[in-house]
């Protein structure tokens, strides 16, 4: 089982107690969204998976994260080894300012990996995105003059160029409009074939379109955690039963 | 994958990762190294300055005026006095022009050709090089409007010297009231220059007298632009705005060029008067931003 | 009805005060406007005093503009070679924000685009290495043929010009991955006005080339002796200015990117009041401390004269150092961190993201800071006056007394140089200065006014 488990974790931003006593699992090979509502810490949460709260000086993380038996907030866990395990696509698509082409290259290139086949990881990790077929004859524009929703594709591309085993979404269609949201939301359909997917989103009717298991978060608490149709249509807990039937949030 | 596979590979300091963890801490050291240069250099400089000057450095050197012969005897009393005259000068003509300006462009003028070009002037005018101005100096006040070498003629040419950077920095002091206040005082029928003159202007006014000082100060640094219309020999302070006048800068550069040691050990001295001119100076600045800073309500 | 009336009486009542208010406000609106002009005055002036000292100057020292601008075997051939790079360099510039000027190679692109970049290189400076080639076989076989056709003078940079497009375009044209920073047909237009300007400059040097046949002395300055040759004052502020742009570009840069990237808030509170400290030291300072420290030192360990350009050369680069490390520094921060985080969760490190993502996105603030520091350095008096010394001559070598254009105006003023037309040369050099530096400034404030975040 390399299913991800995480065992008693809380986060400090300062004085600020985001996370608390955050125990669950995490399957592989699924899709997994968190919700609740804004500040409820799900995009804390999210960056303990690879790290990225080490970035913000103030944050300090506490507990346990095992994935195949290491603790990935251990110590010795150098956090630019694990980001090449556990990739990241944020809310707001951020290409790198540099062409199609280069933006998928970077991270490969950055381990010295794929010099001569570089052109064929770049194929196809656009087609794994479903970007090739609008980018084929691009990937020497400046990525910035993609469509946000291509760009999110890009990003997504990007990450799975590295060949993660965890791809870690933030809000990733928030920004974007209903089409490409849909696109989005039947990459990663897909992308569960391949990767385990740990999902953000505030959207409600795409928790429940996308993924297989549903956590809701509430100020930093872990509500309620199951399968995304137990959640949604029979709720243990009376708080995620009133957040997804919008009583509030 | 199994486990240990994994351990291993994300464990710090290894394989692949450990070269690149290197090359990042020499590249950090490397930039770190950078910085350091520039704080040892400043380093290096204030103590040759205060190990040559300071043992010559005493209240006969400030009270006793420039010796043009026999130097050693004498002291930098109408040097200092001169730098003082020039930067009162320098004031009345950079700060009222410079604020104005800076009013005219950041207040007033329209968003259009002629507003990009008076900016771009003003811009362009902070980077021509300080013996231009010397130049400028000596054709235009001290032969054309025949004021000779005088501190009249120094004055006006440290002014427009600075003029652009108060310009700039009272550009930024004004830009940094924000709009409510305008929009405030428009919305009560005030005319632009009632906004600007009872709203803006004070409001910017801490920001305005910090950087018109530390524009001034730059200018009594300033050696190259006075050099033709500095008189080396003259003795007492000027009196008049057409006397002849020293300056503390000038006279630094005319003694480190004399052969005697012990005169250019007096050079470091007047190093010292001039740092701790500007440092009075900029602490004053410094002062009314802080004081500014911690009654602003804005 | 009633209530009309009222608002009308209250219109006429506040009338007074409004036309009042009013007229004040027309008056006060065009005295700022003056006072705002003052900046065209001031900088017409400049202009006008050296124009009028020039032309004063070549009149009374019967110098010709063609000795003034030196020997065409020298100077010819250096500004040839000179305007062909800045031409380039300034197209190049334009064309792509400033950065990758050298065809820099950045770790993080794939050895295919590697080999991209390195083709570019050599497309963009053979152009340089061929103009004087193409110079020299004009002026030795061409020109001799006719000697009075302008149509060979224009023929001379027009080749490598066009040959530097057409080896582009060839290049790109070539079916394979990235090929963006090649320039193609699109680039034609650029490319002509580049021809252009190079076509007008060569048939005005040419044109000197037929009308002078002096050699090697004719780029020395000799004021006294009544010969003006501006190359060794050239010569001496190129050696300073390239010197100190040199020492003071890559540690600036350097520290710029310690202060935004990876400095602590204690580090950087400490460091940049000190190098803004480095600003506000008057320049008579830090031509004490070449003359009397580091000279010695240079003396002692390089074997250097007393009076030496690479003390001058230090002490400047200092004074430009606060330029370059504020504006990259605040250029770096203005980075959006967004681009930081992606890289980071790409699995780089923060160093590998500084080099490949942020100093990239920066680079145009990082290339003005140079440009507006190579200005700064132009132009600087005192240190150099102090430290360099004062003899004009034709060479590059940092041990060696130099003078500069800033310095001769200095000696000038020092009363140095007896007066005739070796002092209203001084305005002569001023105006060769103040073009320069100008030109040098608005390049950098150009790059300034359109920087945002850079296409890598």
């Amino acid at each position: 089982m390399s299913n991800i488990t995480v065992e008693d974790l809380n986060v400090w931003y300062g004085d600020d107690h985001a996370l608390k006593n955050i125990n669950m699992e995490i399957p592989e090979g699924e899709v997994t969204a968190l919700i609740g509502a804004s500040g409820c810490g799900k995009s804390t949460f999210l960056r303990c998976f690879n790290r990225m709260n080490d970035e913000i000086g103030v944050a300090r993380v506490e507990g346990s994260i095992r994935w195949k038996g290491v603790d990935l907030n251990g110590e010795d866990v150098d956090p630019v080894a694990l980001r090449r395990r556990v990739g990241m696509v944020f809310q707001k698509p951020n290409p790198f300012p540099k062409t199609v082409y280069d933006n998928i290259a970077y991270g490969v290139s950055l381990n010295g990996r794929g010099d001569d086949d570089m052109d064929q990881i770049v194929e196809t990790s656009l087609e794994q995105a479903n970007l090739w077929d609008e980018v084929e004859d691009r990937l020497d524009k400046n990525a910035l003059t993609l469509s946000g929703g291509q760009q999110q594709r890009l990003c997504i591309a990007r990450a799975v160029a590295v060949k993660p085993d965890v791809i870690l979404m933030d809000e990733p269609a928030s920004a974007l409009d209903p089409v490409s949201t849909q696109k989005i939301e039947n990459l990663i359909e897909e992308l569960r074939e391949e990767y385990t997917v740990v999902v953000v989103t505030h959207n409600m009717q795409q928790a429940a379109r996308i993924s297989d298991k549903t956590a809701h978060l509430h100020l930093g608490e872990l509500v309620e955690f199951d399968n995304t149709d137990k959640i949604f249509e029979n709720p243990e807990e009376e708080l995620t039963e009133a957040y997804i039937t919008g009583r509030f949030g | 994958m199994n486990a240990e596979d994994l351990g291993e590979e994300l464990r710090k300091g290894s394989g692949e990762l450990s070269r690149r963890r290197k090359t990042a801490l020499i590249g950090r050291a490397v930039t770190g190294l950078c910085l350091a240069i520039a704080v040892v250099f400043l380093g290096l400089l204030i103590f040759d300055v205060l190990r040559r000057g300071l043992p010559q450095l005493d209240w006969q050197f400030l009270t006793t005026d420039v010796k043009g012969f026999n130097p050693e005897t004498g002291g930098v009393r109408n040097a200092i006095v001169g730098s003082v005259y020039l930067i009162l000068i320098t004031m009345a003509v950079a700060v009222p022009l410079g604020v104005a300006t800076a009013v005219y462009l950041e207040e007033f003028a329209k968003d259009n050709a002629i507003t990009t070009g008076l900016q771009r002037l003003v811009e362009n005018l902070a980077g021509v090089p300080s013996i231009v101005f010397g130049l400028l100096g000596l054709a235009f006040f001290a032969r054309l409007m025949d004021f000779g070498t005088s501190l009249i003629s120094g004055g006006l040419t440290l002014g427009l010297l600075v003029l652009p950077i108060v310009v700039v920095s009272t550009q930024e002091a004004l830009s940094a009231v924000p709009d409510e206040f305008r929009n405030g005082a428009r919305a009560m029928g005030a005319t632009e220059w009632q906004v600007v003159k009872d709203h803006v202007l004070p409001a910017a006014l801490p920001g305005i007298m910090t950087g018109s000082i530390l524009s001034l100060s730059r200018a009594i640094g300033e050696t190259a632009p006075i050099l033709f219309v500095v008189s080396s020999f003259i003795r007492g302070v000027p009196t008049a705005l057409t006397d002849g006048f020293l300056a503390l800068p000038y006279q630094i550069f005319y003694w480190a060029q004399l052969p005697s040691q012990e005169v250019q050990q007096m050079a470091a001295s007047a190093i010292i008067v001039l740092m701790a001119l500007l440092l009075t100076m900029n602490g004053v600045a410094v002062a009314i931003r802080q004081w500014s800073l911690s009654r602003r309500q804005w | 009805m009633e209530e009309n009336r009222g608002l009308g009486k209250l219109a006429s009542t506040a009338d007074d005060a409004v036309v009042a208010a009013k007229r004040r406000e027309r008056i006060v609106r065009v005295l700022l406007f003056a006072a705002a002009s003052v900046a065209l005055v001031v900088t017409g002036a400049i202009i006008w005093t050296l124009v009028d000292g020039t032309i004063r100057f070549f009149g009374a020292s019967g110098t010709s503009l063609s000795a003034f601008f030196g020997n065409p075997q020298w100077g010819g051939i250096a500004t040839v070679l000179g305007l062909s790079a800045l031409g380039l360099l300034a197209a190049e510039a334009f064309l792509w924000g400033g950065s990758n000027v050298l065809g820099g190679v950045t770790r993080a692109q794939p050895p295919s685009l590697r080999r991209r970049l390195r083709t570019r290189l050599v497309a963009r400076w053979s152009i340089i290495a061929t103009t004087p080639i193409a110079y020299a076989i004009n002026r030795e076989f061409f020109l001799p043929l006719f000697p009075s056709n302008p149509v060979v003078a224009v023929a001379v940079p027009t080749v490598p010009t066009l040959g530097y497009v057409w080896l582009a375009g060839q290049l790109a044209s070539e079916d394979v991955l990235p090929t963006r920073d090649l320039p193609g047909p699109g680039d034609w237009p650029r490319a002509i006005g580049l021809t252009a300007a190079a076509i007008v400059f060569a048939a005005v040097v040419t044109t000197y080339d037929l009308s002078t046949s002096t050699f090697l002395g004719s780029v020395q300055w000799a004021g006294v002796a009544g010969e003006f040759s501006i190359w060794s004052l050239v010569s001496g502020t190129v050696l300073i200015a390239i010197g100190a742009l040199i020492l003071a570009g890559p540690v600036g840069v350097g520290a710029a990117l310690y202060l935004a990237e990876f400095a602590d808030e204690r580090v950087r509170a400490i460091g940049k009041p000190i190098v803004e400290v480095l600003a506000g030291v008057p320049s008579i300072v830090y031509g004490f401390f070449a003359l009397f420290t580091i000279s010695p030192f240079m003396q002692e360990h390089f074997g250097a004269m007393t009076y030496n350009a690479g003390s001058a050369i230090l002490v400047v680069s200092v004074m430009v150092l606060p330029i370059v490390v504020s504006l990259s520094e605040d250029a770096i921060s203005s980075v959006p961190g967004h681009l930081r985080d992606a890289s980071l969760a790409m699995g780089a490190t923060e160093w590998e993201t500084s080099l490949n993502v942020i100093l990239p996105a920066a680079r145009s603030g990082v290339f003005a800071s140079l440009f507006l520091g190579l200005a700064r350095a132009l132009g600087e008096t005192m240190a150099v006056l102090l430290a360099a010394g004062s003899i004009a001559r034709w060479h590059l070598d940092p041990l060696m007394e130099v003078q500069t254009m800033t310095t001769y105006i200095a000696r000038v003023s020092t009363g140095d140089i007896p007066p005739g037309p070796a002092t209203d040369a001084a305005f002569a050099v001023g105006l060769v200065l103040f073009v320069i530096t100008y030109t040098v400034n608005l390049g950098g404030q150009e790059i300034l006014d359109r920087m945002g975040v850079d296409e890598v």
